[in-house]
C-alpha cells in the first residue's frame, strides 16, 4: 500500500514554512504555562512505528553524535576538545565545512546522506524501525 | 513555460563494470539541466455578473503577478537515478534555484472580523509540487536538494506588497518514498539553513510519515537576529508602527499527528524601539503602550532588552488544501504583534505565591522554562 507524493510534497512546504498551515493562533493568548511542553524524544508514528521528533536529537541512536564528531575529527573539522557528544555549534560548524566539501546542501545538521557521506552506517546512527506494514509491503513487491 | 536544455546525460553500468542484478547504487540516469523556468498558476477566479469583483492582488506590479502562484527559475538541475533492489529511486538536486511565491487572496482577517468575507471561493493557493517535479523528471523523487537558493514571499493581496526574501537557501529532503518498505524504517527527513532578509539565520528540521492515515510530522524552525526594521512593511500596514531598532528572534516548534496539529510560537524581541508613523493620537498611544511593555518585561539583562511570550499553534489539518501563504503571513506578523503586546494583556503579572514543592519533585521553572528552545 503506498501513497502519493502531492499530499507529502505539500505537506514539507508546510513544514519549511516555519510551521505554517493552518495554524490558528488564538486572539488573546494564555500565558505561556499553558503552552504544551515540548514532545519527548523518540516519539513514534501510531501506525508505522516510525520515529518521529522535532529535533535531530530524537531521531539519532545513542552515542551518535560522539560517532559524527570523531568523523569529522579524522577529517581535520573538529578539534579533540569540541566532542561533547552533542551537535553544539561547533560540530554544526564542522559539519556544515564536510558538506560544502562534499557538494551537499551545507546545513550543519545531520541528513541521511551527510551520514553516508561521513562514511557512517545509517543504522548505527539513526533509529530504525521494522514495521510489519514494511515487511508485508516489501514481501509483496 | 517550461525550457531545458540537457547538457549531459550519462548511462553507467555498475562499478567495475560487471553486471548485477541487484545493483544498489550504481548511477543510472545523470541529467544536468540549465537554464529552466517554470511557473504555477491560479485558476482565473470566476467572473460574478455585473458586479466586479474586488481586486485579489492590488500589490501586483504586473500581469504575471496577478495570476502566478509561483514562479521558479534556476541555474542548474541535476537529475540522478539509482537502482536500490527491484526499485528506481531518484535525486533531484536545484542550484541557485530563484522562487518567488506569490499571495494573491485576500487574508483571512481582512476584515478584522476573524471572518472571511462571503463571496466566490478563492484559488488553491497550494502549489503542487509532485506536478513541478514531474516536469523535471517523469521518475517519482526520493530526494531533493536545493543549494544556494533563494526563495521570496511576496503578498500581493495589499498595495503596500510586503514583500520577504529567503537567501542562501541549503535544504536537502530525504526519503521521499512512495513505498513504505523503501522508508527502511526511518522517517521523511528535512533539514534546512537559510538567511532571512539580510540578517536572519534560519534553521529548519522536520521529520515526517507519509504512511500514516492522517498527516503526522514534527519539527522546529529558528530565525535568530533578524533586524525588524526589515519587517517594515510586514508590520506597518498592520499596526502602524515602525521598529527601526531591535532584532526579533522566532521559535518555533510544531507536531502534527493523524492531522491534530500543536506547537508554539516564541519571539523574542530584543533592544527594539518603536515610534508611529504619523501623529494620530490612537497610534501614538498605541506605540507607547508597546514601549512600556517592553519595558515591563525586559530580562534586565544589561545593554539587552528582551520581550518573549509563546504564542500556541493549534488546529486541525485534514488536508493539503490549507490556505498556507495568507498563513505565514499571519504567522510571521502575529509573532511580532503579540510578542508585543500579548505581555502587556497580562500585566499585572502573577507574583510567585506556589507553595513550596515536595521533595522530590520538579519547581515550577524545570517545568515550564521561559528560555527559548534551541535551534533546532
Amino acid at each position: 500500500m503506498s501513497r502519493h507524493h502531492p499530499s507529502l510534497t505539500q505537506l514539507l512546504v508546510l513544514g519549511m514554512a516555519l510551521g505554517g498551515g493552518c495554524a490558528h493562533t488564538h486572539a488573546t493568548p494564555p500565558p505561556p504555562a499553558a503552552v504544551p511542553p515540548t514532545n519527548p524524544d523518540h516519539e513514534q508514528a501510531a501506525e508505522t512505528g516510525i520515529p518521529i521528533s522535532s529535533t535531530p536529537h530524537g531521531i539519532l541512536q545513542e552515542g551518535a553524535e560522539t560517532k559524527i564528531q570523531r568523523r569529522l575529527q579524522d577529517k581535520g573539522l573538529l578539534h579533540g576538545e569540541q566532542t561533547e557528544g552533542q551537535l553544539d555549534p561547533q560540530t554544526r560548524q564542522a559539519l556544515r565545512k564536510f558538506q560544502k566539501r562534499e557538494g551537499l546542501p551545507p546545513t550543519g545538521l545531520p541528513s541521511y546522506e551527510t551520514v553516508r557521506h561521513l562514511g557512517l552506517d545509517l543504522d548505527s546512527i539513526f533509529h530504525t524501525v521494522a514495521h510489519p506494514r514494511a515487511r508485508t509491503d516489501s514481501s509483496s513487491s | 513555460m517550461f525550457a531545458a536544455k540537457v547538457v549531459l546525460m550519462q548511462l553507467k553500468g555498475p562499478e567495475g563494470g560487471q553486471q548485477h542484478p541487484h545493483l544498489r547504487s550504481g548511477v543510472l540516469i545523470a541529467l544536468t539541466i540549465v537554464g529552466n523556468v517554470c511557473c504555477a498558476h491560479h485558476q482565473p477566479p470566476p467572473v460574478m455578473g455585473a458586479e466586479a469583483a474586488p481586486d485579489p492582488s492590488p500589490g501586483a506590479r504586473t500581469e504575471a503577478e496577478r495570476t502566478h502562484v509561483l514562479e521558479a527559475r534556476w541555474l542548474e538541475v541535476d537529475v540522478k537515478a539509482q537502482k536500490q533492489g527491484d526499485q528506481v529511486v531518484t535525486a533531484v538536486k536545484l542550484v541557485q534555484p530563484k522562487i518567488r511565491i506569490l499571495h494573491a487572496a485576500p487574508p483571512p482577517d481582512a476584515t478584522g472580523t476573524g471572518q472571511k468575507k462571503e463571496g466566490p471561493a478563492q484559488p488553491s493557493e497550494v502549489v503542487d509540487l509532485n506536478d513541478l517535479l514531474h516536469k523535471i523528471t517523469p521518475l517519482d523523487v526520493d530526494h531533493i536538494d536545493i543549494l544556494d537558493g533563494q526563495v521570496a514571499f511576496v503578498d500581493t493581496s495589499r498595495k503596500e506588497r510586503p514583500e520577504i526574501w529567503l537567501h542562501d537557501l541549503q535544504l536537502s529532503v530525504e526519503n521521499l518514498t512512495t513505498r513504505v518498505h523503501l522508508t527502511e524504517g526511518r522517517p521523511i527527513l528535512l533539514t534546512a539553513s537559510a538567511t532571512l532578509a539580510r540578517s536572519g539565520t534560519v534553521s529548519i528540521f522536520v521529520t515526517a510519515d507519509a504512511f500514516e492515515k492522517g498527516l503526522t510530522f514534527s519539527g522546529r524552525a529558528a530565525v535568530v537576529g533578524l533586524e525588524t526594521s526589515e519587517l517594515y512593511r510586514f508590520i506597518e500596514p498592520a499596526t502602524k508602527l515602525q521598529v527601526p531598532e531591535g532584532t526579533i528572534d522566532i521559535f518555533v516548534e510544531f507536531d502534527c499527528r493523524n492531522g491534530e496539529l500543536t506547537g508554539g510560537i516564541k519571539p523574542v524581541l530584543k533592544n527594539v524601539k518603536i515610534r508611529p508613523d504619523n501623529k494620530k493620537f490612537l497610534t501614538v498611544l498605541k506605540a507607547w503602550a508597546s514601549d512600556v511593555a517592553i519595558k515591563l518585561f525586559s530580562d534586565r539583562v544589561r545593554d539587552r532588552n528582551a520581550v518573549a511570550t509563546v504564542i500556541p499553534i493549534k488546529g486541525t489539518l485534514t488536508g493539503p488544501n490549507v490556505e498556507l501563504w495568507p498563513s505565514i503571513f499571519g504567522v510571521l506578523r502575529n509573532a511580532f504583534v503579540e510578542g508585543l503586546t500579548s505581555g502587556y494583556a497580562f500585566l499585572p503579572p502573577k507574583t510567585a505565591q506556589t507553595p513550596p514543592a515536595p521533595p522530590g519533585s520538579s519547581s515550577p521553572s524545570e517545568s515550564h522554562s521561559t528560555s527559548p528552545p534551541a535551534a533546532p
